[in-house]
């Protein structure tokens, strides 16, 4: 048990950069994979690893993430003593200097104080893996670290671009934090951190006007603290943009791979909705592809993710693409390379092209 | 709502004629449709019509019953006050004994109604496939005036002597019922779906419950007495999909009722939805050589080979080469490369070999399943190839 560590995602130190699908949601709330949300790995990774309480910082685009954590027992967060506490953007202190992601730090401070462990695993929701950190909080209480940064070493072909971070190195403890993409020892953006060490870093950025906590607290003072890292093995995956998420959702349908990754005994977690088994409709031919409840398919499917609900009519293809919860394809219509977000409905014969590097987008809710 | 309704469900039934199916199972626990349980219809209904004051009378192999039902968290019915209760055979002073029959089961749970003080019993039983609104029987059993209303629905002239029929008037009020009869006076069928007046059943329980030559059964003797009583009994008419899944060949029918046009409100209507208790499984994969038509595929599955007209369960796999038609494949079995199934049902967890050949003959559909898979093996083929 890893009762003695709070988990925080703080989602307000990432950029929402995939474009369209977070123009009204945050990178956490993106779907992922049919019926997961980004946010639903780093949570269970926290689950699997023993934490028992999750605070997740808020951006301003909160609305669908209230949504979908409305039952912490449905990320594996049971029992009175599990919570996950949602804290979206609340300033009412007169007094409050703070600036950036310090706001969040320093606004519901109340969540740090009430908690009665001594240490927080600080998470995003543009890094998933299908492994845990306990072997990391481990490593972190043995060596008494002030902070542990998890970290991985990818072979040097897959190396993912900035704004990846890129680990230095000397002996047990890191050194520094670049960019450079020949680089192969890469930062997740996990950390375990001592949450008295927290504090004085929280404090340290607010006097002195700083805005964001990882960079100007961490990042810019590391011979402060006695720090480490931990190098996790196991599948991963980064999303620093749409070409990332594309490239990600296509990797994961290679058969092996998907069994791997949510198939393997870290179970990921998500909302638990109810719809029916997918129904696959005389003359349907769907091959390499993932399908989610709810579905109905007439037409022809190959190498995509088809989310909940979403409906395929007859004679319609959709090859290499990403279709989520809701959408309904009109018959005949061909897709190759694309994004429909939720409930965007493609009407008759429409044909959408996009390509591999460049997947085709249509904004949520849209008719084309 | 003014008045006040419980609802017992009767899930007690042992389902002996659904053979392997109930091995270890409660008639309304074994699988159906992908991902539900049969009595998810039922609990489903109850939800739909906002009645959320349940006892499930659970008796035969309750263990995954008890947990499937909990307290009515997939239906949304866990409440503060009422809510729901799974009621298994107790033990008091006077000793345990089993429920002897429908009416004994109410009667041994006389406390358990009494502490709602309700104004209306509801009787179902968690045998059955259908959808329906027990809201409208209310309405019609009060508009009536009735001390009890019998749910019916029209089967086929030339099957009614399979049922308990209700001769009534032309106000649907009853005046005769016909449990089996060998040459039936009409086509109305008793569902099994009872709302009495808990007053007046109050008092028939109790002194059936003295009568030692009596089955205890809400058919073969409540009813009747009620009748001979001159009490006021209605027929409630329900129009719809009803299914009573209790021999292996309708458990396999209504199944592939699933897959035809007609009846795909029956989980996928947006007014009336039926709940499962659902898992938290990834979505399927449909593999490279997958030829899936005419089915039903759940979460959590690996396909492969050739799927057509058939209902796969959760955490299904089928290998490469696989041909299954018409068949049913309960949760997470595995159904290894070469194998040929048509008209079967595999139970859950099954690992069927390579190279099995399993083609059903006659009438009724093959279960396979732990016990039988040794038949068709070594054979080069089934026994009823």
């Amino acid at each position: 048990m890893n009762r003695d560590v709070l988990g925080l995602v703080n989602l307000q130190a990432e950029q929402d950069d995939l474009d369209e699908l977070t123009y009204f949601r945050s990178g956490g709330s993106v779907p992922f994979m049919g019926r997961y949300r980004l946010i639903d790995f780093a949570l269970t990774n926290m689950s699997h690893s023993g934490i028992k309480t999750v605070g997740v910082f808020a951006g301003n685009k909160f609305r669908s993430l209230l949504d979908h954590l409305s039952r912490k027992e449905d990320f594996g967060f049971e029992g009175r003593n599990s919570r996950i506490f949602i804290l979206p953007p609340d300033w009412n202190d007169p007094s409050d200097i703070s600036e950036g992601d310090l706001r969040h730090f320093h606004n519901h401070w109340d969540l740090f104080d009430r908690f009665k462990g001594d240490h927080v695993m600080v998470t995003g929701s543009q890094f998933i893996t299908n492994t845990n950190c306990r072997g990391a909080i481990r490593y972190h209480k043995e060596q008494d670290n002030d902070i542990t940064f998890i970290a991985e070493r990818r072979p040097q072909e897959d190396i993912p671009g900035a704004p990846a971070l890129k680990i230095l190195t000397e002996g047990d403890s890191l050194t520094g934090f670049n960019n450079s993409s020949d680089h192969n020892h890469i930062y997740t953006g996990i950390f375990i951190i001592k949450k008295q060490v927290l504090l004085d870093i929280v404090r340290y950025c607010i006097d002195n006007y700083k805005t964001n906590l990882f960079h100007n607290g961490i990042r810019e003072q590391l011979d402060r603290f006695r720090t480490g890292y931990f190098d996790i093995e196991g599948s991963t995956y980064y999303f620093h943009n749409v070409q990332a998420y594309f490239k990600n959702s296509m990797s994961l349908l290679v058969k092996e791979r998907y069994q791997d990754f949510f198939h393997g005994e870290n179970l990921v977690k998500t909302k638990i909705s109810t719809n029916p088994p997918a129904l696959y409709k005389k003359g349907s031919d769907v091959k390499s592809s993932i399908v989610a409840n709810g579905v109905v398919i007439e037409g022809k499917v190959e190498s995509s993710v088809i989310s909940r609900n979403a409906a395929i009519g007859e004679g319609a293809t959709v090859k290499n693409s990403v279709v989520f919860a809701n959408c309904s394809i009109g018959r005949g219509a061909y897709l190759e390379n694309v994004i429909l977000d939720k409930g965007v409905t493609i009407t008759e014969d429409r044909r959408l092209i996009g390509s591999e590097d460049k997947p085709y987008i249509v904004a949520k809710r849209s008719t084309i | 709502m003014t008045s006040k309704v419980v609802a017992m469900l009767l899930a007690g039934g042992k389902g002996t004629r659904l053979g392997e199916l109930t091995k270890d199972l409660a008639k309304p626990a074994v699988p159906f449709g992908g991902k539900y349980r049969i009595i998810d219809f039922t609990m489903s209904n109850l939800a739909n019509s906002g009645i959320s004051t349940v006892g499930v009378v659970v008796q035969y192999s309750p263990l995954m019953l008890n947990k499937h039902i909990g307290i009515g968290k997939p239906w949304g019915l866990e409440r503060q006050t009422g809510g729901v209760s799974v009621l298994a055979p107790f033990s008091d002073k006077g000793g345990g004994s089993w429920f002897s029959g429908t009416a004994d089961a109410i009667v041994k749970n006389l406390k358990y109604v009494e502490q709602f003080e309700p104004d209306e019993l509801l009787i179902l039983s968690g045998d059955h496939v259908y959808q329906m609104d027990y809201t409208k029987m209310l309405d019609f059993h009060r508009s009536r005036g009735a001390d009890a209303t019998i749910s019916v629905i029209e089967v086929p002239m030339e099957e009614a002597d399979r049922f308990g029929i209700l001769n009534t008037n032309e106000d649907f009020s009853i005046y005769e019922f016909d449990e089996k009869p060998e040459n039936p006076k009409n086509n109305l069928a008793s569902m099994g779906i009872y709302i009495f007046r808990w007053d007046i059943i109050r008092s028939y329980l109790l002194e059936d419950e003295k009568d030692e030559l009596s089955d205890h059964d809400f058919g073969k003797n409540i009813i009747p007495k009620m009748l001979l009583d001159e009490r006021r009994l209605f027929a409630y008419r329900f129009v719809g999909y009803w299914k009573d899944v209790g021999t292996v060949t309708s458990y396999w029918e209504a199944n592939m009722d699933l897959l035809k046009e007609d009846f795909q409100t029956l989980l996928r209507s947006n007014s009336w939805a039926t709940y499962p208790n659902e898992e938290n499984r990834p979505p399927e994969y449909i593999g490279e050589t997958a030829e899936v038509t005419n089915s039903l595929i759940s979460s959590g599955s690996f396909i492969e080979g050739r799927i057509e007209d058939s209902v796969l369960f959760t955490g299904v796999r089928t290998c490469g080469g696989t041909e299954v038609k018409s068949s049913i494949i309960l949760p997470d079995a595995v159904i290894g490369n070469n194998v040929i199934l048509e008209r079967v049902i595999v139970t859950t967890g099954l690992r069927v070999p390579a190279g099995t050949v399993v083609r059903a003959a006659g009438d009724d559909p093959v279960v396979l399943s732990e016990g039988t898979l040794g038949d068709y093996l070594h054979k080069g083929g089934g026994k009823n190839e």
